[in-house]
């Protein structure tokens, strides 16, 4: 047994030894190249790290995939509130009526837009500007992934003229500019099917 | 590239579903899920406790997306949610069991992760058996501890305000439960 | 489906999708225009460009994830005169996928829709709502469209 007492005939106990091997933080750290017990202690401290890894692997591998049957139940499950966001106006040709298209519904549009564009894949959206006022100048803001080796500076002024077309399309927001901001590439696997 | 999401980035992902994509948070959902789930299976010790910890921390996590500050930390966001629901439904679970057990009259009952199961009755073939063994012998709050370290990566500070302590308390239940450990880990040996 | 015994406070009467009954606001029992509001959701989707007619409030704020799809699901195997929603049978929140409110006076007409991105989003609007007008004439209507998906399907 390498480990008979919590403190070692050196002073220094297995909780210091236990803290080290999480923060690397020991009151005398050249002690622990020349005391024997230390060694042993973190050796067997490792072990046990070893041995804690592998079990977890173990559990992760029964847990099984987020494709299969357990998860398509919880997604089923989930209520997840749909998030609206603000109400952006549309034109009316009676005063009585009110119509409006949700914030939501405009940022899944640049979503999609974005991602018929070859190579790339958005991230977050924002309309910067009172929406809900007619006529604002609204700045579109737009995170974007992109696949690694996918030529981006032509992309980028093509993925600005669809989704200025796309927003003229579909709402009658003023669009003051679309800044497109590159925050992640992708590494994909080659072509596999 | 919208078929690919599961080749995206967490940032991504998780920038997506704080803005209302479905298809983005349910392709997190998928990517950690398991992981969620083996944490949730060893700190509740029970399979279908375990889905439900899953559920409701993913319900939570849709919720609460929007506060997330760093969308690039989002999974250890989903692992501290997942212990912290883990706990909680330990917490109900004990409640529940030693008012039942009052109406009985009896003790109360250990949770099943603790009672002595199969795997420490069995003669402890492999380091992750015997491991087994043990984790299953541990108090429950040492294990808690471990299982939050050593399957989450949680940091002393994040344990702490897991399970609601002090993180002192945290390093000193650390090193009791690796302490135990070791010792039964070296039999084993 | 049953329809809530009482008047809400407002004095209110909803009219659930399903229920044949006249609008209070028409007052002309039996005419052919005095149609069930199910038959309005058809007149919706009739307008060009309108992919989906959604559950109107509450159930919208509450929706469950995936419901979503699940209405297109069922409206594409069911064909999209089906009103089923499609999924949480029986579950509380349904609600009327066109919701329409009398108080004697005017009539408010509440519907969410579905655009398709070939479409142009206002025009769609502007024509479901001279649909929903167009429904009910010669009450006279107040007309509430939101769009709350505008999808490349």
């Amino acid at each position: 047994m390498s480990i008979p007492h919590d403190t070692f005939e050196c002073g220094h106990t297995l909780e210091e030894l236990s803290q080290y091997l999480d923060t690397g933080e020991f009151p005398d750290p050249r002690h622990l190249e020349t005391c024997p017990d230390c060694r042993n202690g973190l050796d067997s401290l490792r072990r046990l790290s070893t041995a804690g890894s592998e079990l977890f692997s173990n559990d992760l591998a029964e847990a099984g995939s987020g494709n299969d049957d357990w998860m398509k139940n919880i997604l089923a499950n989930l209520k997840l509130e749909l998030r609206p966001g603000r109400s952006i106006p549309l034109r009316s040709e009676n005063a009585a009526d009110t119509l409006t298209e949700t914030e939501g519904s405009v940022l899944a549009l640049v979503r999609s837009v974005t991602d018929l564009a070859p190579g790339a894949v958005a991230g977050r959206v924002r309309l910067e500007g009172d929406v809900t006022v007619p006529g604002e100048a609204i700045t579109v803001n737009l995170d974007l992934a992109v696949a690694f080796g996918n030529p981006l500076l032509g992309s980028a002024a093509a993925l600005r003229h669809d989704l200025g077309e796309a927003l003229a399309r579909h709402t009658e927001l003023n669009i003051a500019a679309i800044d497109i901001t590159i925050t992640d590439v992708i590494d994909t696997p080659r072509e596999e099917p | 590239m919208r078929d690919q999401l599961d080749l995206v980035p967490d940032a991504i992902l998780a920038g997506r579903a704080a803005d209302g994509d479905t298809a983005a948070f349910e392709a997190l959902a998928r990517r950690y899920g398991p992981h969620m789930r083996a944490c949730a299976r060893r700190l509740t010790g029970s399979h279908a406790d375990a889905d439900d910890v899953v559920q409701e921390a993913l319900v939570q996590a849709w919720k609460q997306l929007e506060s997330l500050r760093e969308p690039a930390a989002v999974k250890g966001w989903l692992l501290r949610l997942t212990g912290s629901r883990s706990i909680d439904y330990l917490r109900r679970r004990r409640n529940h069991t030693s008012l039942s057990a009052l109406e009985e009259g009896g003790a109360g009952l250990e949770p099943s992760a603790t009672a002595p199961g199969p795997e420490s009755s069995a003669v402890a073939s492999s380091g992750t058996d015997a491991l087994k063994a043990a984790l299953s012998r541990l108090p429950e709050e040492q294990r808690r501890c471990w299982v939050l370290k050593e399957f989450n990566g949680q940091s002393y500070e994040q344990i702490a305000q897991t399970l609601n302590i002090s993180p002192a308390s945290v390093r000193g239940r650390l090193a009791r439960a690796r302490i135990t450990l070791v010792r039964e880990m070296e039999g084993w040996r | 489906m049953t329809v809530p015994a009482q008047p809400t406070p407002a004095k209110r009467e909803t009219v659930r999708e399903d229920v044949r009954e006249e609008l209070p606001g028409n007052g002309q029992a039996g005419q052919p225009n005095a149609e069930a509001p199910g038959s309005l959701r058809a007149a919706v989707l009739r307008v060009e460009g309108v992919t989906d007619v959604f559950p109107s409030r509450p159930l919208w704020q509450r929706l469950p994830a995936g419901a979503l799809s699940l209405l297109q699901q069922a409206a594409g195997q069911r064909g999209a005169g089906d009103r089923s929603t499609g999924q949480q049978g029986g579950d509380p929140d349904d609600g009327p996928l066109v919701e329409a409110r009398a108080d004697g006076s005017a009539t408010d007409v509440t519907v969410r829709i579905g655009v398709g991105a070939d479409a142009r989003t206002p025009d769609v609007v502007r024509a479901v709502a001279a649909a929903v007008r167009a429904h009910f004439a010669p009450a006279q209507v107040s007309v509430k469209v939101t769009v709350a998906r505008i999808s490349p399907e």
